[in-house]
Order: C-alpha cells, then structure tokens, then sequence
C-alpha cells in the first residue's frame, strides 16, 4: 500500500485492537507499520509503545516525528471493552412516569439461550428506574410540564440511595419537544455537578423511546471510558504532538476526544468502522462502488457492504447484545472464524461453529492446549496454511496437532483426515455464504454487480471461494490487509450526523421541512466547528429515509434537490425508482402513501489525511517469480496438486498469476483457485478475476 | 455414509442453503409488507416443502404457520391436481378447506419446478390486516357462524403460468376494508415466494435435481431419526392433561392423553364437546401443527422444525367435535381459545414425561404455557376522509411464561423455552404516531399470582384512550376470564386476563374479555391486564431476598409478600424471625383447612421402596419401587397403582366464575405439591402414569 501525503501531510493511524495495537506511518510517498501489544488497562502505554516502533523504522525518533504528525487518528476498543465486558458504571434512569418497564420490557424481544428465552442484557437494573409526571404527545405539544421537585427527588433517591454513578433521561416525544427533558437535565446537573447526565433527546432526537432511550443509557453506562485516551492526548500533547488527536467513530468518520467523550457510545464500533474507512479507499482506488468486505477473524466473521461508492449504514442495531439506535456503519458479525470449532450434531451431520476457540486456548495447532479442530486446523492439513510461516512466521503452528484433530473429527463421521478437513472449510465456508446471502437480500441487491474485498490476516484464504459461491467475479485483497484499520484511523474524514423524524407523508409542508433543515445543518456545523475544522473546510449534505406508510424498512436517499413540493415529489420517484429495483415492480400498489421518515445532515470537515496514491515501480519485467511450492487439497478425495506459492513483496503490477496460487504476504496469505487471474493494480492491491 | 450418497458434509452444505433460501424468502417479505403486523410483529413465514407438502424448513418467526403449510399445499394438490404448472400461485385462506390459522393467515403457495417437473413448494403466510366480514379485522367473537366472519377462498390462482389473475385479485380488493393495505402486504408474500423459488432452482442447477432430492429426504429421515429417539428417552405410559375453555359462564372441556410408546406419540382428545356456534372451533391440522411446532420446540429445540419431526406423532380428534369442527362452525379464533388449550395441555402432556423419563432435555422443565393467557385486541376507527382504517393490539398477545424448574417466568414472553421469540411490540410512540390513540402507562403487570419457589412471569398492563378521533372500536379476544392456567410441582396457577373502560370522570367497568364492538369514546379509556402462567413449587419456599426484590420493584405489596408468600418485610427489610413463625403458621393452617386425601395413605411405604433409585412420576412426588413419595419430606402418599394425589389432603378456595383453586397438600408437611384451577367439582387435571408405575403393582 502507498501511504502518500495529501497537503503534504505526516499522518499517523492507529488501532487499538484486542491483542496487538497497530500503528501505520505515512509521509511523503512512504509508509511503515507497526504492531505492539495491546496493554489492558493502560491503553496509552501500548499506543506510545507502538508509535516509538514505527518511528524508529521510519528513521527516527517519536519526539522528532511528533511535532510533524498533521494527523493523528485513533481507532480505540476503549468503549467495545466497556460493553463487551459489561464494566461499564451503574446507571439510573428517569423516564415518563407509567411508563418506566419499558427498558426491562424490551419491545418484547427475547433471546435465545440454550434452549431459554430470555430477556437481553440490561444497561440497567429496574431499581434504578424512576418516573416523574410529565407528557408530550406525537404533535409535540406539552400535556403535563415537568415538575422540577420531582427530578430532583428522583435524582436523589438514584444517586444517594440506589447506587446510580451516572444518569439518563429519556422521555416519551422529547425528540419533538425536549423542554421537559431539558428542563431535568438542567436540574440533575445543577444537583450532582460530577454525574454524567445524558439525555437520548439531546444525543440521537429520533423517533421510537426504547431504542433512543438505550442510546442515552449506553452512553451513560460508557461514560468514563475514555479516561485512558484523553491522558493518552496529554501524554502525545506533551511529547511535542500539536494537532489532537481525532477518534474513529461508529459512523466511519472522525471527532475530537472532547466530542468523544460527550458521546462515548458513538466509538462503540470504531476499529471496524475504521476498516470499513480503508475499504472505501481501496474501492475508490480501484474504481469500485460495489463491493462487500470481509474479514475473518478468530471468532467471527465481519462483513460490511459498500454501494454507489459509499458506506453502508444503518441507524439501529445490535451491539454485543444490545439493541440501541445510532448511527453507525452497517457491519455484520456472524459466528464463524478462524477458531470455530468443527462438531458432529445429533443428526449426526458436520457442524462447524458458532462455538470459537478463540485465542486460548485457539485452534489446536496453537499448541495452547487445545484439541478440538478448528477452520485453521483444517487449513493447516489442507495445505492453504503454512505451519512454518504462520502470520508472516510470527508463529510456527503444530501441523501435526491439526492432523490429530481433524482425525478424531473424521472418526465420528467414518470420514479421512482430509475429508474431514475439507468437509470442516466447506461447511465454514456455506455458513459464511448463508450469512452473506441473507444481507444481500435484506438490501435487495444482486451479489453479482459486487465485488468482494478480503480483509483481516485470515480473509483472504476466503475471499475467492465465497465470491464463487455467490456469483462474484471480482475478489480484492489490500495490501498490509491486516493493518488496514490503523490506515482508516488516518484516512477518515471528520463526520458528523444530525437527523430528526418527521414522520410525515410526501409533500410535506416545505416550511416544516426547511426549518428542520436549516436547524440541523446548523447543528452539523457547530459540530464540525467543535471537532476544530474551519468553516471553509465544511460541506454539509443532506439525506433522507423514506418508505411506504407505516412500512418498517426505510431506504436511504441522498437529498440533492430543493424542498419545495414539486422538489420533494421527484425525491419521493427517486425512492420508488430504488424500491422497484430492489423489490420488483410488483411489490408496490398504484397510489400507496409515502412517508418522509427522517431527515439527515452529515457534515464533512476536511483535514490532513492519509490517502492511498498510485505507485510508479520499475515496470514489469518477465514472470513473476516463483518462492516454492506447497501441496494443497483441492477438493474431496484428492490427492494433493503442488501449488505455486509467490512472495507478494516480490509482484509487480501488471504481472499476471493463474491459479491455482498462493500468494504469501508479511502477515496474510491469499488463495488463487484454479482458473483465476490475479495481478497487482498500482495502488498494490491485489485483483482476482474469477472464471 | 448413507446409501444417497449424500455425505455429512454435503448434508450441513446442503441444509445451509436451504436454510438461507427460507431467510431470503422471509427477509423479502419483511421488507416489503407494509401491514407493522408483519413488518414490525412479524407474524409472517415462509416456508419450503417437499413437492408433497412434507415442511423441508422455514423462515420467520410463526412456527404455528410452519405446520399448516404443508395442509394447504396437499388441498391445493388436491384441488388442482395435474393442471399445477410452473408460474402458477395459488391462494387460499379457509380453515375449513386448505387455509391457514385462520381466514386473515392468508396462504400464497408457488410450485416450483426443475426441468419440467414438481420439486418444491413455496408456501408463505402472513396475518392480513383485514379480509373483511362483519367487523374491521375479520376477528368478532359475536360471529356465530363462517359465513359473517370473513371472505374465504379455498386453493385459487393469484398467478396462472405468470399471467395475474386481475379477477381474484378484484374479488379480494372488493371485500377487505383496507385494500391497499392487504395487497400490498399480499404482494409481498408473493415477492417472497418468488425469490426462495428463484434460489431453489439456482440450488437444482448447481447441484442436480437428484442430489437436490436425495439431500432434503436424507435431511427429512435424520430429523425423523433424532425425534424418534428423543421420543424414547420418555417415559413410556400415559399421561392426561385437562385444559378448559371458557365462553362467558360456559365452559369447554379439552382433554388430552398422550401415549408414549417407544418412539411414537400419540395424542388423544376424545371427550372433546361438539362444535360450537363460537368463533374457537378449531382443526386437527391448527392443533397438530402448534402440537408439534411447540412440543418439539422443547424435545429437538436445538434442531429446526422438519416433516421428520411430524411423522412420529399422531393426534385423534374427534369428527364433529369442537377440535374437528366443519362449515357452518365459526372459526376466527381456531388457532387462539380451543386450539391453544389443546395444545397446552399436549405440551404440559410432554413435559411430564420428560419429567419421568431420562431425557437430553430434562433442565428444559416448566409448567403449562403461557399462549392460552392472551388476551389480543383489533381496534378500528374512522380516518379524517371517512375511510375506515384499524390494528391489532399485539401488546394484547404479551403474556407472562410459566415458571421453569430452577427459574422465574419470563415477563410480557409467552414461552420461556423455545427455539426462537415470537412476536414482538411497537414502541409506545410508534403506536401514537401511527394511530389516534394516547397510552396513559404500559408496564409490567403488577400482582401475587403465579406464585412458586419459582414465579411465573407477568403478562403486559397498558391503558390507552381515543385521541384525535371520536372514538375507537374494538374486539376484545381474551382467551381467559375466570380459569388462570396452573402451575407445577406446587406453582400456584397464574392470572386470567381483565379489561377496564374508564370513564373521564373515573367511573370504572370491567368489561366481558369477550366483547364485540366495544366503544371507547374520547374522554375515555381502557385499561387492559393481560393474564400470565403458573409457578413452580410451594411459593413458601421461595427465597426470600426474591420477595423483597419483587416488593421493592412493587410487583407486591407487602400485604401480598406476607400472605402468599409468608415473608414479613418492614421498611424494606426482610424480618427473618416473623418470616420463619408465618411460614410455619400458613402450613399448618392448610392442612386444618384441607379436608383429608380421598384414599388416605396410612400405610408405611412397601417393603425395601425406600431404599430403591427414586424415579420421578411428578415434579416433587418420586416413585421407589411400588410407592410414591412427597419429594421434600419423605411422605408416603400413595402405592402403585393408585394415583398419588389420591393420598393428598385437599384445599379448595373459590376463585369466583364457580371455578375454584384446588391444592393437593403433603399430608406431614403441608407443602403444596399440586395446585389447579379448576370448574367446581371436576376431576384432578393431572393423571402422570408412566408405564413403570403402573405395572408396579404387580412386582
């Protein structure tokens, strides 16, 4: 990957993941990488550790590089952690009075457990929810004002006597009428000047209170933190860094530490948001505006689509059993990775996860103590993995703990080893397909306009199988695949997100609508302004969700046209235009209303960042060389084919592979089937051509 | 290996497609429906079967829908035949001929074919807003016959050989209020349909239509194979569980015994009352298919629903009885009243035998379920243009799950075990912004009922007036009024469902949970209390830190904690010393209350029994030998054959509604062991008699 400079600028990415911190230097026409470990707990530690590496690789010293670093940019699990762990503080909760079982009852959603149904993860426990008397209706008009005693009451009782550490308010309509909610937010802060207050009206005004009311809570309940980074700012402020940094947010954008910390909740996603930043460049590098990423990791499976050149996005979800509204690049985790595990069911058929072994004890060729065989083990006895230079040789893996494993699989399905371990990948990789297949019909898209970017150290054995499956014909593996987060932690823009329901059917009264307009890029922009962008740096667009009444699934349109009502009514064609594509025209009545459900405004800043840009090596010459051959299963019951293993350091653009072929990189491996092309593009990626 | 020559990797290759097929049919589905009963509840599915109707899988949430496919499909077969052909969709929503719950769970099938021959069927259903009839929503319980309930289609053409059939079409715009509405969501079951055809013949092209063929039978006989041996891990006998059904002060019993016997079960309802000119009259396809949709959702939860899981049960309805009831028999409730009795009862049939038997699923235990305690309303009103529009309160369908062996109920859940949810609410402003209604609270339903070591959970409690329009118009469809389901293992029973209008000037009305056209004018509101199923254990064990948990959270009054559960709480504090002196105060006074066990039991337990492997025959009452013994306290109560309750003393309390709360207590103790709510004067609802008892008697 070239890293080049964009307003000759030194930018610095990092990610802060599970195991290892990456960090990507870019500066001029060249970049370095780095990895350290992650330390738990001291999040700065590991940061510092990293960039002193990467600077030294670079030349030179982490106090000689920091006053020159333009752009710093964060992509942190501080707040995954929080959640994922459940660590986050004890939070209390006052809502409208009667209604204050809402969040325990949770729309009625139940999960599944063993067998069980049972009631999601709360943020909170109900003893610390309370109602106070107050009601705005659907029209936004003040039914009972807020009595203020009653707050304070409430705010007593949660703080002093049950426990609460930080607060939430979440009323019924506030997101048409916030005086109530503001009016008690000022209160709670005037009582307890050190308690986090957070109000889902102030952060996310959108319609539908369980979902906004999470968002306040999971913001409550991750207030704090982001302790670690904000010393971390002072520690780089210290060392001589003079932009701040800017944090990788949910939404594939960036903001200041202080905005973070405002809205912790927002960096929920951010190191896989940042990957989803570094696919965009790649697309956009190699001129693609369709495509689905990949990433296998250990324990999961992560996809995420890009169409028409822009991220995918949703405005609710799940995260790590949570169910919130937010706005955040749409990334899908399915249970199927490099650890899943292989097991026979009781209808005595091969199953293959959702049951990981993780990083320990890991794949039983790990040599960490476990024994089950896993996607990796099957790998391994395949031949698609060399044990001898695992991850770029940062690790020798017990290739014959992988062979003993998948013959006990074998064993209880009367199958070989390498049966079994080619039934283990294929079984891996028709979940991996379902998952996919289910999200392409969730958009209503073909998966055969797309193509497939593989990321993540493992995805690039997939890549080309699944896009067979699906019909894909084009697969791309980036390079440094493994540290691409680090590189969007660098890349992305700074972003903000303002929407409010309207909740109206076309036309809409332009007046309503270009005073919720003007209000919300005003908003964007204040934003932006506190993120430090200056205002000629600004652009704000406009977007729309918008379905049939009272359907549940909107589609989103970009806003480019006036808001009068002839404007409006070739914006609402726009939508039915889309809606045919996707559904068949024989999915829409003559006449159905339309509903204008939520208006957006996203607000870009430009910064220094890093960009990918084209490089102009010595021009191929010859063929490209061959590092030495592995034997590799093709398929069932065959012997194994001596298959062309190539040093991707060594590729040129322009020369051309054919499959079957392994491609080893520093800390990936991407597989070529048999019949595929394969070639590097001048930005260094890697392009696959599937017959 | 098998003699397909499918393997176990092409099989879980095979099964992932199909499964993915299914979710692409009904994911279409929920995004292209525009009724928020579908889209937002998701009462829809989609369904593929064996070109004879056998259930290859299914997507969506509706397992109940996922059996009655199958029916549909072998009507149509049946009223089509040969002229079935590739492009055609066929319709039908008539319980009595093909159709589907009921007549609003319309049921669109699309043959599919592979060079030119039937492989598959696609069938998709959904809950249409309305299909017309003589109220909004097609749901009156004052229809006294099929005839005024809704429009009825037996198996007839949408689509023939991809020609619409505008005429069909017109017939069904023509009678349904919302038509708009209905044919859009019409279309998106359509849509669905025709995505899963187009991904099953992209899977026959792919793999062969043989190994195609081969794959989905090998995967029918392995279910087949696994529910058949988790059948045998049952304790062969008979068990008998009587449900009720109520009609005002009128009511249906519904008796079912279920034979276990080796790898089969069989389900009997002989004894059933004659068909009714109400709208619960039912179908043996309805009951068969929420029989083994929720039975095997316990035995084979962590396999999904197939044919295979059919084949080994077989369930006998008597002909013209309310559970196999014919034209002119209103049905509109055939898959809620009667249906869901029978079913509870089967379930609870399965659970005792799990409970006596030796089975994988034996930490999955809880008592009678929880759907018969619903309570669903349709509301319709008047729009500003004069048309008329409407939903369906599925708040209403929010009950509270029985309490498992080792846990609490689930609240507003209707099952605690299950493979997957169900349905699912709307956000309250949602609700307000899609109709002219203002909610004045919604919470979890307060109260003692339920009451065990383990309490069930409690069903949802919600008022809401008329707000921008005059008045809204509803039809209350409470299942029960007067007979709460019962618990298990001592669990008392859990709540019925009760409905309050509120007039502005706070005059109260209970309201029949019965009652068509109920007007609820500006000004006014209606309250609703959705009921909820039984405990598990005698609620004077409980702990109780639970108690005071539930006091805090005002689920109880101290009063209640005191009286039902015999914990003292002051100021928030458990009094230890107060608890221990009632507890002991309220069994004794059970037992001078009890009048003394039918066949008492003085005799000392058979000679060695005490010392024999305690096997159970109910939760808390185990046989050793030829003896049955209370669990907790060692009580001889009955020898084999006798039935064990007969050794209990008996408690009797009116529950009102001529129904009464009858407890069958340790005769030492004083312990619940049983506890039923029952009509005054009917036998024990409960006859667990594996086989090993009964023919204990004669070792």
């Amino acid at each position: 990957m070239g890293i080049a400079e964009e307003d000759e600028s030194v930018c610095v990415g990092v990610d802060v993941g599970g195991t290892f911190t990456d960090v990507v230097l870019s500066a001029g026409a060249q970049v370095w990488s780095a990895k350290a470990p992650t330390t738990p707990g001291a999040l700065g530690r590991g940061v510092l550790d990293a960039c002193r590496l990467v600077a030294g690789r670079a030349g030179t010293t982490l106090e000689e590089l920091l006053p020159k670093v333009t752009r710093f940019g964060l992509g942190t699990t501080a707040v995954t952690n929080t959640i994922a762990a459940r660590t986050g503080l004890d939070v209390g909760l006052i809502t409208t009075r009667g209604f204050e079982d809402l969040v325990p009852i949770a729309r009625g959603k139940r999960v599944s457990s063993d067998g069980w149904l049972l009631p999601p993860v709360a943020l909170v426990d109900r003893e610390r929810i309370l109602g106070v008397p107050e009601r705005v209706d659907r029209n936004g008009t003040m039914l009972v004002e807020l009595d203020r005693e009653r707050v304070r009451e409430a705010g007593r009782e949660l703080v002093e006597h049950r426990g609460a550490r930080s607060l939430a308010v979440s009323f019924l309509w506030s997101f048409l009428n916030d005086a109530n909610e503001r009016a008690a937010v000022a209160e709670l802060a005037g009582l307890f000047p050190g308690v986090p207050v957070m109000s889902g009206a102030d952060l996310l005004p959108v319609i539908r209170e369980y979902e906004r009311t999470q968002f306040a809570l999971l913001n409550a309940y991750t207030a704090g933190s982001l302790d670690g980074v904000v010393e971390l700012a002072d520690e780089l402020e210290k060392l001589g860094l003079r932009r701040p940094p800017l944090l990788v947010h949910s939404g594939a954008g960036s903001i200041s530490v202080a905005e973070g910390r405002r809205m912790p909740a927002l960096l929920a996603e951010s190191g896989p948001a940042a990957g989803v930043v570094a696919a965009l460049e790649v697309c956009r590098s190699a001129g693609i505006t369709d495509a689905v990423t990949g990433d296998v990791g250990g324990t999961s499976f992560d996809l995420s689509f890009i169409s028409g050149g822009e991220a995918g996005r949703r405005s609710n979800g799940e995260l790590m059993g949570i169910w919130t509204a937010m706005p955040m690049v749409d990334i899908d985790s399915v249970g199927a990775g490099g650890g899943s595990i292989a097991w026979v069911d009781s209808l005595g058929i091969l199953r293959v996860g959702p049951r990981s072994a993780g990083a320990q004890p890991g794949p039983a060729c790990y040599g960490r103590g476990g024994t089950e065989a896993t996607v990796t083990d099957a790998l391994v006895v395949l031949g698609y993995i060399d044990p001898d230079n695992f991850l770029g040789g940062a690790m020798v893996l017990d290739a014959e703990a992988a062979r003993a494993a998948c013959t006990r699989v074998g064993e209880q399905l009367g199958l070989d080893r390498t049966d079994a371990a080619w039934g283990i990948w294929e079984v891996a990789l028709a979940s991996m397909a379902r998952a996919l297949r289910a999200r392409f019909a969730e958009r209503g898209v073909d998966p055969r306009t797309f193509a497939m970017l593989s990321m993540g150290g493992c995805g690039a054995l997939f890549g080309a199988a699944l896009a067979r499956d699906l019909g894909i014909r084009r697969v791309l593996v980036p390079d440094l695949a493994s540290v691409l987060s680090a590189f969007g932690a660098a890349a992305s823009q700074v972003r903000r997100e303002r929407s409010r329901s309207v909740g109206a059917l076309f036309p809409v009264d332009p007046g309503l609508l270009g005073g919720i307009v003007e209000e919300l890029t005003r908003a964007v922009r204040d934003d932006l302004a506190a993120d430090g962008v200056a205002p000629g740096d600004i652009t704000v667009e406009l977007a729309a969700d918008v379905r049939f009444h009272r359907q549940t699934f909107e589609l989103p349109i970009i806003w480019d046209d006036g808001l009068d009502e002839a404007a409006q009514l070739r914006q609402r064609d726009r939508f039915l235009d889309d809606y045919t594509a996707r559904y068949g025209k024989g999915a829409i009545v003559a006449g159905a209303p339309v509903e204008l459900v939520t208006v957006r405004a996203v607000g870009l800043g430009r910064t220094a960042r890093a960009g990918l840009t084209r490089v102009t090596p010595a021009p191929a010459t010859g063929e490209p060389r061959i590092l030495g051959s592995r034997p590799v299963y093709l398929g069932r019951s065959s012997e194994p084919v001596k298959v062309p293993v190539y040093d991707r350091a060594d590729l040129r653009p322009g020369q051309q592979i054919t499959g079957p072929a392994l491609i080893d990189a520093a800390d990936t491996t991407s597989w070529v089937p048999p019949g595929a092309g394969a070639r590097l593009d001048e930005f260094l990626t890697l392009e696959m051509e599937l017959s | 290996m098998t003699n397909t020559g499918l393997d176990p990797i092409e099989l879980q290759v095979l099964r992932s497609r199909l499964q993915a097929v299914a979710e692409e049919g009904a994911i279409t589905i929920e995004r292209t429906a525009i009724s928020p009963i579908i889209s937002e509840s998701r009462d829809y599915s989609c369904t593929l079967l064996e070109a004879n109707g056998d259930l290859i899988v299914a997507g969506g949430a509706i397992s109940h829908h996922f059996g009655i496919c199958g029916h549909a499909v072998r009507a149509t077969l049946a009223t089509h035949g040969e002229s079935v052909a590739p492009g055609d969709v066929f319709f039908c929503n008539d319980p009595h001929n093909g159709g589907g719950l009921h007549a609003q769970d319309v049921v669109v099938q699309l043959p599919v074919f592979v060079d030119g021959e039937l492989v598959a069927w696609v069938a998709n259903s959904g809950h249409m807003l309305d299909m017309g009839g003589m109220v909004f929503g097609s749901w009156s319980p004052d229809a006294t016959d099929c005839y005024q309930e809704a429009l009825r289609l037996p198996p007839v053409r949408l689509f023939r050989q991809g020609e619409e059939q505008t005429d069909v079409w017109q017939i069904i715009r023509t009678n349904v209020r919302t038509p708009d509405v209905v044919e859009m969501d019409l279309r998106g079951l359509v849509a669905g349909c025709e995505v899963a055809r187009d991904k099953l013949v992209g899977i026959a092209r792919l793999t062969g239509r043989e190994h195609l063929l081969d794959g989905i039978g090998e995967l029918r006989r392995r279910a087949e194979r696994e529910m058949r041996r988790r059948i045998t891990q049952l304790a062969d006998g008979v068990y008998r569980y009587t449900g009720w059904t109520e009609w005002y002060d009128e009511r249906y019993e519904i008796p079912c015994t279920m034979t276990v016997a080796g790898d089969t079960l069989h389900f009997d309802f002989s004894g059933a009352p004659g068909q009714t000119n109400h709208f619960f009259n039912t179908k043996p396809h309805i009951i068969t298919a929420q029989i083994v949709g929720d039975g095997s959702d316990v035995l084979t939860h962590d396999i999904p629903l197939s044919q295979g899981m059919f084949n080994p049960v077989t369930v006998h309805c008597p002909a013209n009885s309310i559970v196999n009831s014919n034209p002119p028999a209103p049905v509109a409730s055939a898959h809620i009243d009667v249906s869901l009795t029978a079913s509870m009862a089967a379930h609870q049939c399965i659970m005792l035998a799990v409970a006596a038997g030796s089975s994988d699923v034996a930490r999955l235990l809880t008592g009678p379920v929880a759907p018969s305690a619903m309570a669903i309303q349709t509301w319709a009103y008047t729009t500003p243009q004069g048309y008329p529009d409407g939903w369906m309160m599925l708040d209403g369908a929010m009950a509270g799950t029985a309490a498992a062996y080792d846990r609490d109920g689930t609240d507003l859940c209707n099952f605690i075990v299950a493979r997957k949810p169900i349905l699912e609410a709307i956000d309250v402003e949602m609700l307000e912004a899609w109709y002219p209604v203002l909610v004045d609270f919604k919470r979890i339903r307060p109260g003692a009922f339920g009451a065990g070591r383990f309490r069930g959970g409690s069903g949802c409690n919600m008022q809401f007036g008329p707000y921008g329009v005059d008045a809204v118009v509803g039809q209350l469809l409470a299942v029960r009024e007067h007979l709460p389901p019962n618990g298990s293992g001592g669990g008392r029973p859990g709540s019925v469902s009760e409905f309050v209008l509120r007039s502005g000037a706070g005059e109260e009305r209970a309201l029949p949970g019965k009652s068509g056209a109920v007007v609820v004018s500006a000004g006014e509101s209606i309250e609703f209390r959705i009921g909820s199923a039984g405990g598990h254990g005698d609620p004077l064990d409980r702990d109780p830190d639970a108690v005071a948990r539930d006091v805090r959270l005002t689920r109880l009054t101290e009063a209640e904690a005191l009286a039902v559960y015999g914990v003292a709480i002051v100021d928030g504090a458990i009094d230890a010393e107060r608890t221990a002196r009632t507890r002991a105060t309220l069994l004794r006074e059970r037992l001078d209350a009890a009048r003394p066990p039918s066949r008492p039991r003085s005799a000392p337990a058979n000679e060695g029994d005490r010392e024999r492997p305690a096997q159970t025959i109910y939760p808390g009452v185990d046989q050793r030998g030829g003896t049955a013994f209370a669990r907790a306290s060692g009580v001889v109560l009955a020898h084999a054959p006798d039935v064990w309750t007969d050794g209990c003393p008996v408690l009797e309390q009116p529950l009102g509604g001529a129904v009464v709360e009858r407890s069958y207590l340790d005769p030492v103790t004083g312990r619940l062991l049983l506890v039923e709510a029952v009509p005054a004067g009917a036998a024990c609802s409960v006859v667990s008699s594996p086989r090993r008892w009964t023919e204990a008697a004669s070792v």
